[in-house]
């Protein structure tokens, strides 16, 4: 009985994971081929070809494309790595007034839905003269729930550890950079994970703001070629492989990181 | 660390200064369009509470709030278990292929970007000859009917989402799971507990920490779910079958230029949401909890 009970389970989970991986599947085979209906795509492996990449290479400005959300989104991780652990630092481990109410102040910012803030940025960005900028894009990228990640994780150092280093006479600026910073490494690493994919995909508020090759981002010229050439949909779908190659790498690289010790016990006797 | 410690505020200043940019300035010159008719290229004209009278007349905005509460009320549950129960079934194997083959497989639509995995399954449903048609053929159901039909169309999204969030869930469950000492478990087997009483009175206690944190980024998340809607039914079939109040908001703000109309339906959007968070926070909370 136990065992047809877990083999159900087995078989209900693998089939799930393979819903989940359906449209990655035919992502992938549809990207392999010439076909001008979405809904005719052969399964004879001997036809395909890596054309469509190559085609879409050629388009012009892809490569700019590529660079613009590569350069977005790696200078916005590292801009909300580094404002994120300070400010979480301070709220896990510094005690001034008001800390905890400035933190859940902070922290009901994670119920406002972004295209309700869309129209007053466009605004601002518009007034500052910041149009077509790369400013725009990569500034407000950091959020709360990274401080909240990190934030969880710095709790989560002994106090013993800190006591030591005070001890020694470490300042503060030491301890965050000496003892902070390599012990919640692993946090930071899911942190920038998150942000990195959560950067390449948006799509909205790039869409607004940048206009010309020089800051479209991926997302933003894929969807703009759609329009012109949306014939060969062999294209289209290695257009959408190349966007999400970039951070499914990312995940690659690193998931043996991802999310350890964002339980906050990473350090345990 | 007994004594105030003013440099603290030192440390924050850089983040407050996103949060202030980008966030409270705009969330105030939002709630200040909201009262106003204003459509992007003339000036706001004050209008006193007119947007929001309207909306609360306006047929298919309750509508649409009524379709959203019923998707965050189904689909934050159904994530939250489906992704306990495979993060445990994951965790029993994590050194196999299959283990690793489940773990990441699922993930992989966190990664992408929804609006491209929602055109594919859009064009999966719409396919007759997809394997999906065929799979659903068994079941007597024609699949490139189900987004037009309006009795089928909303738990097709919802199943939809499912697919597309439970993964990340999952990977959260994972992160609290392995952090479980093997030796409870083994406590509890020598005193003769099953394997479902294992899951029900030792993981799950011990994971409501993550089921607290999930739960609460499965709501916000599931209300602010936008794009997979707009792709796969853009509110259809209908008037307002599917629509959501992300849609409305989307709509009213970018396409039909109501700026002002658009605004009020945000700042509702967001009174909505701190509430049933805050709701939420009194239900699941407890003492050693240090999410907020």
């Amino acid at each position: 009985m136990k065992k047809i009970g877990n083999s159900f389970m087995g078989i209900l989970v693998i089939l799930l994971t393979l819903f989940m991986l359906l449209p990655f599947a035919y992502m992938l085979v549809c990207s392999l081929q010439e076909t001008y209906s979405p809904y005719l795509i052969s399964f004879d492996v001997s036809t395909y070809t890596l054309d469509n990449y190559k085609k879409i290479f050629q388009v012009s400005g892809f490569t700019a494309w590529l660079y613009n959300s590569l350069f977005i989104s790696i200078t916005g991780v590292i801009w909300t790595l580094c404002i994120c652990s300070l400010a979480a630092f301070a709220f896990a481990k510094k005690r001034f007034p008001g800390n905890d109410r400035l933190f859940f102040l902070f922290f009901a910012t994670l119920c406002i839905p972004f295209p309700a803030t869309v129209v007053p940025l466009w605004l601002m960005t518009g007034r500052l003269g910041l149009m077509d900028t790369f400013w725009p894009l990569i500034l407000p990228i950091p959020s709360m729930l990274g401080v909240v990640l990190i934030r969880q994780a710095v709790i989560g150092i002994p106090k013993e550890m800190f006591e030591c280093a005070r001890l020694d006479g470490c300042c503060d600026r030491k301890i965050f950079t000496r003892i902070v910073i390599p012990v919640i490494r692993p946090v930071l690493i899911t942190v920038a994970i998150l942000y990195f994919t959560r950067s390449w995909n948006s799509l909205l508020w790039p869409l607004i703001v940048s206009n010309t090759d020089a800051t479209k981002t991926l997302p933003v010229g894929l969807s703009s070629i759609q329009g012109i050439n949306d014939v060969n949909y062999g294209m289209t779908m290695a257009g959408a492989m190349m966007n999400f190659l970039p951070p499914f790498l990312v995940y690659a690289f690193l998931h043996r990181y991802f999310l350890a010790g964002i339980t906050g016990n990473g350090l345990k006797n | 660390m007994k004594k105030r410690d003013y440099s603290g505020y030192l440390y924050i200043l850089p983040f407050f200064m996103v949060m202030l940019f980008f966030w409270y300035i705009p969330i105030l010159m939002s709630g200040w369009f909201s009262l106003t008719e204003y459509n992007a290229l003339s000036t706001p004209v004050f209008a006193g509470f007119a947007n929001y009278k309207a909306l609360l007349q306006d047929k298919i905005f309750l509508k649409s709030i009524r379709n959203t509460l019923i998707f965050v009320i189904t689909v934050v549950p159904l994530e939250t278990l489906l992704g306990f129960l495979t993060a445990v079934w994951v965790e029993k194997r994590k050194i196999t292929w299959l283990g690793k083959f489940v773990r990441n497989g699922m993930f992989i639509p966190s990664l992408a970007s929804a609006s491209i995995v929602s055109i594919v399954w859009r064009i999966l449903l719409n396919n007759d000859q997809s394997p999906l048609a065929y799979l659903l053929s068994f079941f007597g159901i024609n699949s490139s009917m189900i987004l037009g039909s309006k009795t089928m169309v909303f738990p097709a999204l919802i199943i939809m989402e499912v697919l597309m969030g439970t993964g990340y869930y999952m990977v959260l469950y994972l992160a609290y799971l392995v952090d479980i000492p093997e030796s409870y478990y083994e406590a509890a087997r020598l005193d003769g507990a099953s394997g479902f009483q294992l899951m029900r009175y030792i993981t799950a206690p011990l994971i409501k920490p993550a089921t607290i944190m999930i739960v609460f980024l499965g709501v916000i998340g599931t209300f602010q779910s936008f794009d997979m809607i707009y792709i796969m039914t853009g509110g259809g079939p209908g008037q307002g079958t599917t629509a959501t109040v992300m849609l409305s908001l989307y709509l009213y703000s970018f396409k039909y230029s109501k700026i002002g109309y658009g605004m009020a339906i945000g700042n509702l959007l967001i009174i909505l949401v701190a509430f049933l968070t805050f709701m939420q926070r009194r239900l699941l909370r407890e003492k050693t909890s240090n999410l907020y």
